[in-house]
Parts: structure tokens; sequence; C-alpha cells
């Protein structure tokens, strides 16, 4: 890949890298550095890369270099940690629910590929074959993960919310 | 919303629970959560696409970008240029200083709009002129490469004064 090509197909992905490292890390700044640190690995090795599938590429990088952060820190355990109460049944209802804050929460709760899933292509809008080059699967696979991420939350905000049908 | 269009956006709604739904129909998804109209037995999914909403626009503090995005090539070929044009210059100045001149069989020098002849006057004035020259190029000198080039430029460029007035004076 050409300084050129890397200007046109690379950089503009910055806020994606970020996006996807945020979903995955949870942080803003350390979003922000693993974002940082795979954009500078991608330069110094960009005569290398390769045009075609870039940027599944990229995004896999991300979610490679995310990962890695977290099994570093000790941020996922907190994370789960912050979200235990949902566990107890016995807790009543706050009536001052923060609806979003709930939303992360279940999604924190999924698995991290479900999680990544779920980013890429309702945040991102990805295509399915996209994904699938990211997470490492096929896409038939990518589909059921999405629908189990799906219904999970959507479970879980039925129960929580006591919306019912 | 009539009840048509309402039927449709849940068997949409279905299709989305199942990942089966195109990029197109989640855009009709999220247009419909959009509006904050939702129907009572759709709300439990309106806070997922106003998270994804949300996100979408969430930016770094900072731009996400290599430090060293400028290229080699250009910096060395930027060098070149201003190396050239620099010597270039400076053999421009000499000249101009230290104008030829042949006549009457002797060779001679100008400086300052005077023909001098002797080379000794000659030498003392363009040391300090190609001293000055080697000042002001130590700002893009900064490697020793560079240096030696410049330095070679410069005995270049006494050299060839010293070949125009000296080897012709001592003919005489």
């Amino acid at each position: 890949m050409t300084n050129q090509q890397f200007d046109q197909t690379i950089l503009p992905l910055g806020e994606k890298m970020y996006r996807l490292a945020l979903a995955i890390v949870g942080g803003r700044d350390e979003a922000q550095d693993v974002a940082q640190d795979v954009m500078e690995r991608l330069w110094r090795g960009h005569s290398e890369l390769r045009l075609d599938n870039a940027e599944a590429f990229v995004m896999r990088s991300v979610r490679n270099a995310s990962l890695d952060r977290i099994k570093q820190s000790q941020r996922r355990a907190q994370r789960l940690a912050e979200v235990a109460w949902i566990a107890d049944r016995s807790a009543p209802p706050r009536e001052e629910f923060d609806v979003a804050t709930l939303v992360d929460r279940f999604i924190a709760e999924l698995p991290e590929q479900q999680q990544t899933i779920l980013h890429l292509r309702d945040v991102e809008g990805y295509e399915f074959d996209t994904i699938a080059e990211v997470v490492g699967m096929e896409s038939a696979t990518v589909r059921v993960n999405l629908s189990r991420a799906r219904r999970a939350i959507k479970e879980k905000m039925l129960k929580t919310m006591n919306f019912g049908l | 919303m009539d009840s048509n269009k309402l039927n449709s956006i849940k068997e949409l709604v279905d299709k989305w629970l199942d990942g089966a739904t195109s990029l197109d129909e989640e855009r009709t998804l999220a247009d419909y959560f959009a509006t904050g109209e939702v129907a009572d037995e759709l709300r439990w999914a309106a806070p997922l696409f106003a998270r994804s909403a949300a996100l979408r626009t969430a930016t770094p503090a900072e731009p996400i970008a290599p430090k060293e995005v400028a290229t080699p090539a250009p910096r060395l070929r930027t060098l070149r240029i201003v190396l050239v044009t620099t010597l270039s210059a400076a053999a421009a100045m000499a000249f101009g200083l230290f104008g030829v001149s042949h006549t009457q069989k002797q060779s001679c020098a100008y400086i300052n709009g005077q023909m001098v002849c002797d080379v000794e006057v000659v030498m003392e004035s363009a040391a300090p002129v190609f001293a000055r020259l080697s000042q002001s190029l130590q700002p893009i000198n900064k490697t020793r490469a560079t240096l030696s080039k410049v330095k070679s430029s410069t005995d270049r460029a006494t050299t060839i004064i010293e070949k125009y007035n000296i080897e012709k004076l001592l003919q005489q």
C-alpha cells in the first residue's frame, strides 16, 4: 500500500477504530490509546498492507488490540462487578431508572464476540461478510450470534422494565 | 401510525431479532424508533436503537493518526532541492563577488565592484563569505553527511577560484 493509499483508505477509519475500541475496553482514554497504537502499527507496516478488505483487517486489529488491553487490566472484571446488582432479583426496581445505563449493562454482560458483532452491525452498519472477517467466523454464525445478542437484550429489558407483551 | 404500517414495523422487528434484516430494513427501524412515537409493545427496543445512534457520533478527544504521517521521500526530496539551490546560490555568490576576469592575460577577481588580482587578497575576502554560507546552512544540516556535503561544495567553489586565479597568476 502506498502512502497515498494509506491516507485515503486507512486514515479515515480513525473514528470507527476508536468506537470499536471504546465498545470493547469501555474507557475513552484507553480506547484512544488502543486506536492510536493500532494506527501507528498500521502506518509502520503499511507497505505490506493490501487494499482489498483493508477495513476488515483494520477493525480486526483494533479488536485484537482491545482484547489484549482488557487482559492486561482489570477493567472487564470491574465492569461485570458494576452490573452485579442486576443478578439480585430481590432488589426492587428503582424509579429513577437510567435506561441508557441499563442497555450498557446488559450489553456488557454479553460474551465479547456478541458485543463486538452487535457494535459492528448496529453502530457501524457493516455487512455480515465484513463482520465475519473481523471476528473470524462464518457469516451464518455471525447472524446467529447477532440474533442471540438482540434476544438476550430484549429479554432483560422486558424483565427489568416490566413491560410485558 | 396506521395499523398496516405498525404491523409492518412489528414484522421487521421480529426479523431483526432473528438477525435476518438487511441494512436498509434496519435503517427503516432506526428511523421509526427515532421518531419517539413508538408503540407500547415495541418500547423495549427504543433504548437500544437510541444507544446505537448516540454511539455513531462518538469521537476521540484527538484525531487518530500516526505521529509520523509525513513521508520520508518528500523530506529527502525537499532537502535535495534546498541543497542544490543553496549550493548553486553559493557558487553564484562566489562568482558574483569574485567575478573572474581574463583581460590582458591576467586572471583577477572582482570584489565589491573592484578588480583585484592579488591572490592573497582574494582568498582573504573569500574565507568569511564561505564561513557565512556554512552558518546559514546549519539549520538544515542536521546530519553529519549533509554537513560534509556542504563542506565539500565549499571546497569545490574555493578550488574553482583558485584554479582560475592562482594558476594563471602563477603563470605570469
